[in-house]
Protein backbone atom coordinates (compact mmCIF):
# COMPACT_ATOMS: atom_id res chain seq x y z
CA UNK A 1 0.00 0.00 0.00
CA UNK A 2 2.76 2.66 0.71
CA UNK A 3 4.79 1.55 -2.00
CA UNK A 4 1.54 2.00 -4.12
CA UNK A 5 1.30 5.50 -2.41
CA UNK A 6 4.73 6.32 -3.21
CA UNK A 7 4.56 5.14 -6.86
CA UNK A 8 1.69 7.69 -7.23
CA UNK A 9 3.16 10.62 -5.38
CA UNK A 10 6.31 10.37 -7.72
CA UNK A 11 4.03 10.48 -10.41
CA UNK A 12 2.44 13.48 -9.69
CA UNK A 13 5.94 14.94 -8.73
CA UNK A 14 6.93 14.21 -12.49
CA UNK A 15 3.62 15.84 -13.90
CA UNK A 16 3.52 19.29 -11.97
CA UNK A 17 6.98 19.84 -10.44
CA UNK A 18 7.67 22.02 -12.96
CA UNK A 19 4.43 23.93 -13.30
CA UNK A 20 4.29 24.04 -9.85
CA UNK A 21 7.59 25.64 -9.87
CA UNK A 22 7.24 27.73 -12.90
CA UNK A 23 3.74 29.52 -10.90
CA UNK A 24 5.54 29.76 -7.73
CA UNK A 25 8.46 31.44 -9.45
CA UNK A 26 6.19 33.74 -11.01
CA UNK A 27 4.28 34.74 -7.77
CA UNK A 28 7.41 35.39 -5.86
CA UNK A 29 10.12 35.88 -8.73
CA UNK A 30 13.08 34.36 -6.49
CA UNK A 31 14.23 30.92 -7.37
CA UNK A 32 15.20 30.29 -3.93
CA UNK A 33 12.31 31.08 -2.44
CA UNK A 34 10.21 29.72 -5.38
CA UNK A 35 12.13 26.63 -4.50
CA UNK A 36 11.40 26.31 -0.90
CA UNK A 37 8.11 26.76 -2.28
CA UNK A 38 7.35 23.89 -4.56
CA UNK A 39 9.28 21.97 -1.81
CA UNK A 40 6.95 22.52 0.56
CA UNK A 41 4.02 21.94 -1.84
CA UNK A 42 5.10 18.64 -2.47
CA UNK A 43 5.49 17.96 1.40
CA UNK A 44 2.00 18.85 2.14
CA UNK A 45 1.35 16.44 -0.50
CA UNK A 46 2.58 13.54 0.96
CA UNK A 47 1.04 14.52 4.38
CA UNK A 48 -2.16 14.90 2.70
CA UNK A 49 -2.13 12.34 -0.10
CA UNK A 50 -5.03 10.76 0.71
CA UNK A 51 -7.34 14.23 0.63
CA UNK A 52 -6.82 14.29 -3.44
CA UNK A 53 -9.69 13.80 -4.17
CA UNK A 54 -10.66 14.97 -8.26
CA UNK A 55 -8.25 17.04 -10.17
CA UNK A 56 -4.76 17.07 -9.43
CA UNK A 57 -4.07 20.18 -10.63
CA UNK A 58 -6.68 22.10 -8.43
CA UNK A 59 -6.17 20.59 -5.62
CA UNK A 60 -1.87 21.26 -5.85
CA UNK A 61 -3.13 24.83 -6.91
CA UNK A 62 -5.09 25.05 -3.15
CA UNK A 63 -1.83 23.57 -1.76
CA UNK A 64 0.21 26.24 -3.68
CA UNK A 65 -1.96 28.79 -2.87
CA UNK A 66 -1.88 28.15 0.99
CA UNK A 67 1.60 28.15 1.01
CA UNK A 68 2.05 31.26 -0.63
CA UNK A 69 -0.23 32.83 1.36
CA UNK A 70 1.57 31.25 4.92
CA UNK A 71 4.72 33.06 2.61
CA UNK A 72 3.38 36.49 2.30
CA UNK A 73 2.03 36.47 5.81
CA UNK A 74 5.50 35.54 7.21
CA UNK A 75 7.59 37.74 5.31
CA UNK A 76 5.54 41.21 4.64
CA UNK A 77 2.42 41.17 6.70
CA UNK A 78 1.73 44.40 5.89
CA UNK A 79 1.01 43.38 1.97
CA UNK A 80 -1.94 41.29 0.52
CA UNK A 81 -1.30 38.27 -1.86
CA UNK A 82 -3.11 39.92 -4.58
CA UNK A 83 -0.64 42.83 -3.96
CA UNK A 84 2.44 40.99 -5.17
CA UNK A 85 2.88 42.14 -9.59
CA UNK A 86 5.95 39.86 -9.56
CA UNK A 87 5.91 38.46 -13.41
CA UNK A 88 6.71 41.69 -14.37
CA UNK A 89 10.88 41.30 -12.25
CA UNK A 90 13.16 39.80 -14.79
CA UNK A 91 15.70 37.30 -13.11
CA UNK A 92 19.13 37.44 -14.14
CA UNK A 93 19.52 34.22 -15.83
CA UNK A 94 16.31 34.89 -18.27
CA UNK A 95 17.70 37.52 -20.07
CA UNK A 96 20.07 35.72 -21.55
CA UNK A 97 17.93 32.52 -22.39
CA UNK A 98 14.66 34.10 -23.22
CA UNK A 99 13.94 35.07 -26.55
CA UNK A 100 12.64 38.54 -27.09
CA UNK A 101 8.69 37.37 -27.63
CA UNK A 102 8.72 36.05 -24.46
CA UNK A 103 10.44 38.62 -22.68
CA UNK A 104 7.43 40.77 -23.85
CA UNK A 105 4.84 38.34 -23.55
CA UNK A 106 5.63 38.17 -19.70
CA UNK A 107 5.46 41.43 -19.12
CA UNK A 108 2.23 42.06 -20.66
CA UNK A 109 1.12 38.85 -18.70
CA UNK A 110 2.42 40.97 -15.76
CA UNK A 111 0.12 44.01 -16.83
CA UNK A 112 -2.56 41.83 -16.29
CA UNK A 113 -4.87 42.61 -13.53
CA UNK A 114 -4.12 40.21 -10.40
CA UNK A 115 -7.35 37.99 -11.44
CA UNK A 116 -6.96 37.47 -15.18
CA UNK A 117 -2.51 36.91 -14.24
CA UNK A 118 -3.90 34.14 -11.84
CA UNK A 119 -5.89 32.83 -14.17
CA UNK A 120 -3.71 32.67 -16.93
CA UNK A 121 -1.11 31.11 -14.71
CA UNK A 122 -3.82 28.05 -13.36
CA UNK A 123 -4.64 27.86 -16.97
CA UNK A 124 -1.57 27.73 -19.05
CA UNK A 125 0.93 27.08 -16.20
CA UNK A 126 -0.48 23.92 -14.02
CA UNK A 127 -3.02 23.16 -16.88
CA UNK A 128 -5.69 23.33 -15.34
CA UNK A 129 -9.50 22.35 -16.80
CA UNK A 130 -11.92 25.08 -16.79
CA UNK A 131 -14.22 23.18 -14.71
CA UNK A 132 -11.14 22.85 -12.30
CA UNK A 133 -10.15 26.62 -12.20
CA UNK A 134 -14.32 27.42 -11.59
CA UNK A 135 -14.53 25.15 -8.86
CA UNK A 136 -11.23 27.08 -7.40
CA UNK A 137 -12.10 30.30 -7.64
CA UNK A 138 -16.00 29.38 -7.29
CA UNK A 139 -17.27 30.62 -10.36
CA UNK A 140 -19.34 28.84 -13.03
CA UNK A 141 -17.73 27.14 -15.89
CA UNK A 142 -18.78 29.19 -18.30
CA UNK A 143 -17.62 32.59 -16.58
CA UNK A 144 -13.92 30.29 -16.55
CA UNK A 145 -14.49 30.67 -20.49
CA UNK A 146 -15.11 34.08 -20.77
CA UNK A 147 -12.96 35.01 -18.47
CA UNK A 148 -10.12 33.57 -20.29
CA UNK A 149 -11.18 34.84 -23.50
CA UNK A 150 -11.66 38.27 -21.99
CA UNK A 151 -8.01 37.97 -20.38
CA UNK A 152 -6.49 36.49 -23.91
CA UNK A 153 -8.03 39.82 -25.45
CA UNK A 154 -6.66 42.21 -23.44
CA UNK A 155 -2.92 40.00 -23.58
CA UNK A 156 -3.30 41.23 -27.19
CA UNK A 157 -3.87 44.23 -26.59
CA UNK A 158 -1.59 45.23 -24.22
CA UNK A 159 1.11 43.42 -26.34
CA UNK A 160 -0.11 45.46 -29.88
CA UNK A 161 0.30 48.71 -27.62
CA UNK A 162 3.79 47.47 -26.76
CA UNK A 163 4.71 46.67 -30.14
CA UNK A 164 3.65 50.58 -30.80
CA UNK A 165 5.66 51.79 -27.99
CA UNK A 166 8.50 50.24 -29.22
CA UNK A 167 7.73 50.79 -32.88
CA UNK A 168 7.93 46.82 -33.74
CA UNK A 169 5.58 44.27 -34.57
CA UNK A 170 3.74 42.30 -32.14
CA UNK A 171 5.09 38.92 -30.66
CA UNK A 172 5.11 36.77 -34.03
CA UNK A 173 3.72 33.91 -32.39
CA UNK A 174 0.86 35.33 -30.21
CA UNK A 175 -0.31 38.01 -32.55
CA UNK A 176 -0.90 34.94 -35.56
CA UNK A 177 -1.94 32.32 -32.40
CA UNK A 178 -4.01 35.08 -31.52
CA UNK A 179 -5.76 35.90 -34.86
CA UNK A 180 -6.10 32.28 -35.24
CA UNK A 181 -7.81 31.83 -32.10
CA UNK A 182 -10.15 34.69 -33.26
CA UNK A 183 -9.06 37.00 -30.45
CA UNK A 184 -10.38 40.23 -32.01
CA UNK B 1 -17.05 37.42 -36.51
CA UNK B 2 -19.40 38.72 -34.58
CA UNK B 3 -18.63 38.90 -30.78
CA UNK B 4 -20.89 36.49 -29.69
CA UNK B 5 -19.74 34.08 -32.17
CA UNK B 6 -16.24 34.86 -30.83
CA UNK B 7 -17.07 34.29 -27.11
CA UNK B 8 -18.67 30.98 -28.17
CA UNK B 9 -15.33 29.92 -30.95
CA UNK B 10 -13.14 30.73 -28.06
CA UNK B 11 -15.11 29.09 -25.82
CA UNK B 12 -15.39 26.69 -27.56
CA UNK B 13 -11.44 26.25 -28.07
CA UNK B 14 -10.55 26.44 -24.52
CA UNK B 15 -13.60 24.31 -23.18
CA UNK B 16 -11.38 20.95 -22.47
CA UNK B 17 -7.82 21.93 -23.15
CA UNK B 18 -5.48 20.67 -21.75
CA UNK B 19 -7.23 17.14 -22.91
CA UNK B 20 -8.06 18.33 -25.74
CA UNK B 21 -4.45 17.39 -28.52
CA UNK B 22 -6.96 18.14 -31.47
CA UNK B 23 -6.84 21.51 -30.48
CA UNK B 24 -3.48 22.34 -32.24
CA UNK B 25 -4.02 26.32 -32.17
CA UNK B 26 -4.62 26.56 -28.21
CA UNK B 27 -1.78 24.19 -27.23
CA UNK B 28 1.01 26.32 -29.59
CA UNK B 29 -0.74 29.32 -27.61
CA UNK B 30 -0.22 27.32 -24.07
CA UNK B 31 3.73 26.77 -24.87
CA UNK B 32 4.32 30.34 -26.01
CA UNK B 33 2.57 31.00 -22.62
CA UNK B 34 4.56 29.32 -20.52
CA UNK B 35 7.59 29.62 -22.23
CA UNK B 36 7.31 33.21 -21.83
CA UNK B 37 7.32 32.42 -17.69
CA UNK B 38 10.69 30.88 -16.63
CA UNK B 39 11.26 27.32 -14.98
CA UNK B 40 13.13 26.30 -12.36
CA UNK B 41 16.29 24.93 -12.75
CA UNK B 42 17.14 21.56 -13.05
CA UNK B 43 19.42 21.66 -9.37
CA UNK B 44 16.18 23.12 -7.77
CA UNK B 45 13.81 20.23 -9.27
CA UNK B 46 16.44 17.65 -8.01
CA UNK B 47 16.65 19.66 -4.95
CA UNK B 48 13.02 19.19 -4.67
CA UNK B 49 12.92 15.53 -5.44
CA UNK B 50 15.47 14.77 -2.62
CA UNK B 51 13.22 16.39 0.15
CA UNK B 52 9.96 14.51 -1.16
CA UNK B 53 11.92 11.06 -0.81
CA UNK B 54 12.97 11.92 2.29
CA UNK B 55 9.17 13.67 3.06
CA UNK B 56 8.24 9.82 1.44
CA UNK B 57 10.33 7.74 3.84
CA UNK B 58 9.71 10.15 6.93
CA UNK B 59 6.03 9.72 6.45
CA UNK B 60 6.24 5.72 5.86
CA UNK B 61 7.77 5.58 8.81
CA UNK B 62 4.97 7.41 10.74
CA UNK B 63 2.69 5.31 9.52
CA UNK B 64 4.22 2.45 10.19
CA UNK B 65 4.36 3.63 13.91
CA UNK B 66 0.81 4.55 13.90
CA UNK B 67 -0.36 1.25 12.56
CA UNK B 68 1.40 -0.37 15.39
CA UNK B 69 0.37 2.03 17.93
CA UNK B 70 -2.44 0.48 19.11
CA UNK B 71 -1.07 -2.93 19.37
CA UNK B 72 1.79 -1.99 21.23
CA UNK B 73 -0.58 -0.32 23.75
CA UNK B 74 -2.36 -2.64 23.84
CA UNK B 75 0.01 -4.87 24.66
CA UNK B 76 1.65 -2.65 27.43
CA UNK B 77 -2.08 -2.86 28.84
CA UNK B 78 -1.98 -6.48 28.76
CA UNK B 79 1.19 -6.97 30.75
CA UNK B 80 -0.21 -4.34 33.16
CA UNK B 81 -3.07 -6.04 34.58
CA UNK B 82 -1.08 -9.18 33.85
CA UNK B 83 1.10 -7.90 36.57
CA UNK B 84 -1.15 -6.36 38.99
CA UNK B 85 -3.43 -9.48 38.86
CA UNK B 86 -0.06 -12.09 39.64
CA UNK B 87 0.59 -9.45 42.47
CA UNK B 88 -2.48 -9.95 43.80
CA UNK B 89 -3.50 -13.52 43.90
CA UNK B 90 -0.04 -15.34 43.00
CA UNK B 91 2.29 -14.06 46.00
CA UNK B 92 0.58 -15.87 49.02
CA UNK B 93 -0.19 -13.04 51.47
CA UNK B 94 1.22 -10.56 49.19
CA UNK B 95 -0.88 -7.62 48.75
CA UNK B 96 -3.37 -8.16 51.44
CA UNK B 97 -5.14 -6.37 54.40
CA UNK B 98 -6.49 -6.44 57.89
CA UNK B 99 -3.64 -8.77 59.43
CA UNK B 100 -1.82 -7.78 62.93
CA UNK B 101 0.82 -5.81 63.10
CA UNK B 102 4.26 -7.46 61.76
CA UNK B 103 6.10 -9.14 64.84
CA UNK B 104 9.91 -9.35 64.20
CA UNK B 105 11.81 -12.77 65.93
CA UNK B 106 15.44 -12.17 66.29
CA UNK B 107 17.83 -15.00 67.67
CA UNK B 108 20.96 -14.41 69.24
CA UNK B 109 23.29 -17.25 69.45
CA UNK B 110 26.04 -16.80 71.89
CA UNK B 111 29.15 -18.86 71.63
CA UNK B 112 30.76 -19.53 75.49
CA UNK B 113 33.76 -21.18 75.70
CA UNK B 114 34.13 -24.35 78.00
CA UNK B 115 34.52 -24.24 81.99
CA UNK B 116 36.72 -26.95 83.64
CA UNK B 117 35.19 -28.48 86.56
CA UNK B 118 35.90 -27.76 89.89
CA UNK B 119 38.20 -29.32 92.08
CA UNK B 120 35.57 -28.87 94.89
CA UNK B 121 32.37 -29.96 94.93
CA UNK B 122 30.21 -27.09 94.83
CA UNK B 123 28.16 -28.28 97.98
CA UNK B 124 29.70 -30.50 101.13
CA UNK B 125 27.10 -32.68 101.34
CA UNK B 126 29.05 -35.15 103.95
CA UNK B 127 28.99 -32.38 106.03
CA UNK B 128 26.12 -31.58 106.53
CA UNK B 129 24.57 -35.33 106.30
CA UNK B 130 22.97 -34.92 109.79
CA UNK B 131 20.64 -32.16 108.39
CA UNK B 132 18.67 -34.47 106.60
Amino acid sequence: LTEDRETKIEELFDQFADKIGRYMLSRVGDVHTAEDLTSRVFAVVVRKFEQCRGSPAGWLWSIARTQLIQHYRSHRPAEALEEEPTDQQPLPSEHASRSDDSARIRAAIARLPEEQRELVRMKFFLEMHNQDIARALDMTRINVGVSLHRTLKRLRKILERQARHEHQSPPVAFNLRSRKLGIT
Amino acid sequence: MSDQATNEFVNDLTRDWPDDPENPKLVTLSQTLRQSSPALPAESLERIRADLRRSLVRRQREIIIWRWAPLAAAASLLVCVGGAYLFRHAAPGAGTTGQGPVRDTYQVVFTVPPTPAPDLPLVALERYASLY
